[in-house]
């Protein structure tokens, strides 16, 4: 459904993005994740039409939209700071696009109706100036403006970053679901790994102007394929060379390149052997110890390396002394980058 | 087929683009005619004497004994009003903003009643009061019959009348500052053990000494080109601007005016760079986090308290005294107008009922109203435009220069522009498209407009700063055109700021007099130029009455814009402005916006007192 192929964007001579493709299917929602700067906003604003590129292409059902007016483009969009018009009522700043479109009157109420359904705003609401609504509320305005005209594709500029953690949580949910009844294709922007994973079908991590890596979240989270999107993706513990000499030494399969980098997540650190594994014995001791209701994190020293781990608060794992600990990593869960 | 389609879609594109490149053709007619060519035509007039450089008029300018005098006086008067305005400025916002004086929101509504009692309509009334029938030298002479009637005159009225008239900036900018300090660091230097003067001198004056240096630079630039003031209680006491507007009338002596009005302007940039070095600095303002608002600090010093209550009142009397009593014999018939005598038995409306009815007097109240407000209308939508084309192309050195250009009024004085257009349109020239300015009407508003420019185009400029541009981008994927996004989006967030600077403009030129002086139609007179005539002592009680009429008239529009621009008018746009979240309080522009155009912005003074 959209294609990107060798994407660049210039600002004078500060290349923004650089050799950018994507591929995304009809009604998926695909993620553009990265820390700020690093290209994603830049991608999304070149695919609304506000940006032009100065190399590459940009399909849209086969057809280059580079040159297309932005007002042409058929896309929805909801920014970050919503950007609902203060000047206008709820009802219409979800209107707009319709009236733009010349909708009958009863046509528009109808839309206007059935998405402030969709999106939970009642009729008082609709009645409101913008700014007399909470931010979620806002945002579900934004959503619903965005949606107004039926857009297959509709463009999330980090939408959520302005609610607080609850919320985000609770919209993101719904943001998910709205795509699903819909249908629309998504195409969403964050920095905030958790939400991406969370909702996501695929996800391009970006870093300095570049994709690191496209998969799904899965693919993204267990098989990074550089240490940028290991890094950025979750917590990585960073193995170091005595430990990995260690592991090493019992390794019956693979044997570690001992000049590259090493990770491993912290949630595949085990103070037991699971079964049926092949998991190495690392002595250790606990440095400190943070409680969170359902689980607690450990943070271990092991030969010369320090990491943290994750342990479920389940009453299955007991801890005898904390200054004599065993720690189990599994070499098919370590993560290795560069080296020769 | 496709190249033919593609032909017609170009044709079109280029089509569409007509309106904005006659719009460009425009704005590069506009700023050459009306912005470059004056001014250069005052070089040219100076410097270029029957086809080469000369300097003779340097030379004839040195053997002007009053012309040698004007600028003395006029540097004497800005220094000096230097001193007086700070003192007074500063000692008004501290006993109503820092000290816990009594009373101190009646003395804010006098102190700053020279908002709208500024001006032309300000200097009438000290005239008024203090003026060769005045009602207090009428009173002064029965209780001292030696006492010269027309002792109000000279340098030291004018001085008088500008070190109160000039206090407006203080009330606006000082003020501001002393409410912007953080109580916090007064109880730290308090608690570290100062004295109420050492907090004063070690931590409230160096905090606001940036705003501090600025309203020196501002009062010394107000003396410098003073012009109302000393035309109407200066008596012999002759400045600058007065001497270029008598030179000017003269044909032989264009060249000492234009070589005048370029001293004023080497000032006035001189001024100007001073200034913005001073604002670059930066200010000194909390950089606290957790800013606590300024508790009013009780005078412990029982002699000290008494002595500044004391002094507080005198100067609320000084401010209010012409102002009230202006309201007050506005309404007494002629009787009572020559008798300076307040009395139920003299009240009527009948003054503003001739007024009110009678075309000759209502006639100046409305040219100036139509010349300010249609300038004010114009230059507003013009800089609305320019502002776009700037904002839209921020790296265009083209778009660049050319907001430097429309910036020319703020570095030059208004009254070298007037001479400037005088001087080289005095005759049909096709740069007027054949026209000249001598006996024209539209010249006035459109040096109006001129002098509107520089202070718009800042002003809508620091909105579409605050203006979240999101909005544009969002109505442009809901499918809205360009033209459809300014005029529904980016227009009505604009309107707050663009309908206060209408007010604003149209306040500060309503009683213009410096401009009117040099351009007015005689057939069109100006309220100015019509207060002017009729505070003239040799004039009946007629005309005084029609002057209170006039200053009464003013003083209440003038209040209405303020009550629009600043009370609850601006509050309702604000809600509506489309600022961004973090700077939702969009500011109402101030008067004067900097030293540039506080020759003509001034509330205080009307232009140049």
């Amino acid at each position: 459904m959209i294609e990107i192929k060798g994407l660049q964007v210039k600002y004078d001579e500060f290349i923004a993005i650089d050799d950018v493709n994507i591929d995304i299917k009809e009604g998926e929602f695909f993620t553009l994740l990265g820390p700020s700067g690093c290209g994603k906003t830049t991608t999304l604003r070149s695919i609304a039409g506000f940006l032009k590129p100065s190399e590459g292409s940009i399909n849209v059902n086969g057809k280059n939209i580079i040159n297309t007016p932005i007002e042409k483009r058929g896309l929805g969009m909801i920014f970050q700071s919503y950007a609902l018009f203060p000047t206008m009522s709820v009802f219409d700043n979800i209107a707009y696009g319709l009236k733009i479109e010349k909708k009958s009157k009863a046509q528009i109420e109808d839309r206007v109706y059935e998405l402030a359904d969709l999106v939970e705003l009642n009729e008082e609401q609709l009645g409101k100036n913008v700014s007399d609504l909470s931010g979620g509320q806002q945002q579900r305005v934004a959503i619903a403006r965005a949606l107004a005209k039926k857009p297959n594709i509709v463009l999330f500029d980090e939408p959520l970053s302005n609610l607080d953690a609850k919320l985000r949580k609770q919209l993101r949910l719904e943001l998910k679901r709205i795509q699903r009844e819909t249908g629309m294709t998504a195409i969403y922007v964050t920095h905030d790994q958790d939400e991406a994973l969370e909702i996501s079908d695929h996800i391009a991590v970006f870093n300095n102007g570049r994709i690191e890596q496209i998969g799904t979240p899965r693919e993204i989270y267990d098989h990074s394929a550089s240490e940028f999107v290991c890094k950025f993706i979750g917590e990585a513990n960073y193995l170091g060379p005595v430990l990995i000499n260690h592991i090493n030494s019992h390794g019956e399969t693979h044997q570690f390149d001992t000049k590259a980098k090493h990770y491993v997540r912290e949630e595949k650190i085990n103070l037991s052997v699971p079964e049926g594994s092949k998991a190495v014995p690392v002595k250790g001791k606990i440095l400190q110890e943070v409680f969170y209701g359902t689980f607690s994190t450990y943070i271990c020293e092991a030969l010369d390396t320090t990491v943290r781990i994750i342990v479920k608060e389940d009453g299955t794992t007991r801890i005898d002394s904390k200054n004599d600990l065993t720690l189990y990593i599994d070499p098919k869960d370590i993560l290795e980058y560069g080296g020769d | 087929m496709m190249n033919s389609r593609y032909l017609k879609m170009k044709e079109s594109n280029l089509l569409a683009k007509v309106p904005f490149y006659l719009f460009v053709l425009f704005v590069a007619w506009f700023i050459f005619a009306l912005l470059i060519w004056p001014n250069v035509n005052v070089l040219i007039d100076i410097f270029w004497v029957d086809g080469e450089l000369s300097l003779s008029a340097f030379d004839r300018l040195s053997r002007s004994n009053r012309a040698i005098r004007a600028i003395l006086n006029s540097f004497l008067l800005a220094a000096v009003l230097t001193v007086t305005v700070n003192i007074v400025g500063t000692f008004i916002v501290l006993v109503t903003e820092y000290f816990d004086v009594k009373g101190a929101r009646i003395l804010r509504v006098g102190f700053m009643s020279t908002l709208v009692f500024s001006g032309m309509v300000l200097n009438n009334g000290y005239l008024y009061v203090y003026g060769q029938n005045g009602v207090l030298t009428n009173i002064f002479t029965q209780i001292f019959p030696n006492l010269e009637p027309n002792w109000f005159t000279g340098f030291p009225a004018v001085l008088f009348v500008m070190t109160f008239a000039c206090t407006t900036n203080h009330m606006l900018f000082f003020r501001n500052g002393v409410k912007g300090l953080d109580n916090n660091t007064i109880e730290a230097a308090k608690n570290l053990g100062s004295s109420q003067w050492q907090v004063l001198k070690d931590v409230v004056f160096p905090t606001l000494f940036p705003i501090i240096l600025t309203l020196v630079i501002m009062s010394f630039q107000l003396g410098l080109g003073a012009m109302a003031a000393p035309i109407m209680v200066g008596g012999s006491f002759e400045t600058i601007s007065p001497l270029i507007l008598s030179f000017t009338q003269r044909p032989s002596s264009r060249d000492l005016a234009a070589l005048l009005s370029i001293i004023l302007g080497i000032a006035q940039i001189i001024l100007l760079i001073v200034m913005t070095r001073n604002e670059k600095k930066g200010n000194y303002m909390s950089i606290s986090k957790t800013k606590t608002r300024v508790t009013k600090q009780k005078i412990e010093n029982k002699v000290a308290n008494t002595v500044v209550h004391i002094l507080s009142y005198a100067l609320f009397i000084i401010y209010v005294t012409p102002l009230v009593l202006v309201i007050m014999f506005s309404f007494m018939n002629l009787q009572g107008i020559s008798q300076s005598t307040l009395s139920l038995d003299y009240f009527t409306l009948e003054n503003y009922r001739a007024i009110l009815t009678n075309n000759s007097n209502y006639g100046p109240l409305l040219t100036s109203a139509v010349y300010a407000g249609g300038a004010a209308v114009l230059a507003v939508l013009f800089m609305i435009m320019i502002a776009r084309i700037v904002m839209k192309n921020k790296n265009n050195k083209l778009a660049e220069w050319t907001e430097y250009l429309f910036y020319i009024p703020w570095l030059l004085p208004g009254l070298m522009l007037a001479l400037g257009l005088i001087i080289s349109y005095d005759s049909p020239s096709f740069l007027l498209f054949g026209n000249s300015v001598i006996g024209s009407v539209w010249i006035l508003p459109l040096v109006y407009l001129i002098m509107m420019l520089p202070s718009t185009l800042r002003y809508i400029k620091g909105a579409y700063y605050s203006f979240d541009n999101n909005l544009e981008d969002a109505s442009r994927i809901l499918g809205s055109s360009p033209i459809r996004t300014f005029l529904r989006i980016i227009l009505p967030a604009l309107l707050p700021t663009a309908l206060a600077l209408v007010a604003l403009n149209f306040n500060n030129f309503l009683a213009d007099y410096d401009l009117s002086a040099f351009l007015y139609h005689p057939a069109y007179p100006t309220i100015g130029i019509t207060i002017r005539r009729n505070a003239d002592a040799a004039n009946n009680v007629n005309a005084a009455a029609v002057n209170l009429v006039y200053s009464v008239i003013i003083m209440a529009v003038s209040s209405v814009m303020f009550y629009v621009v600043y009370g609850r008018g601006s509050k309702m746009g604000e809600k509506k402005s489309g600022v961004r979240k973090s700077r939702r309080r969009i500011k109402a522009p101030v008067i004067v916006s900097g030293l540039g155009d506080t020759g003509v912005d001034d509330p205080a003074t009307g232009g140049k007192a």
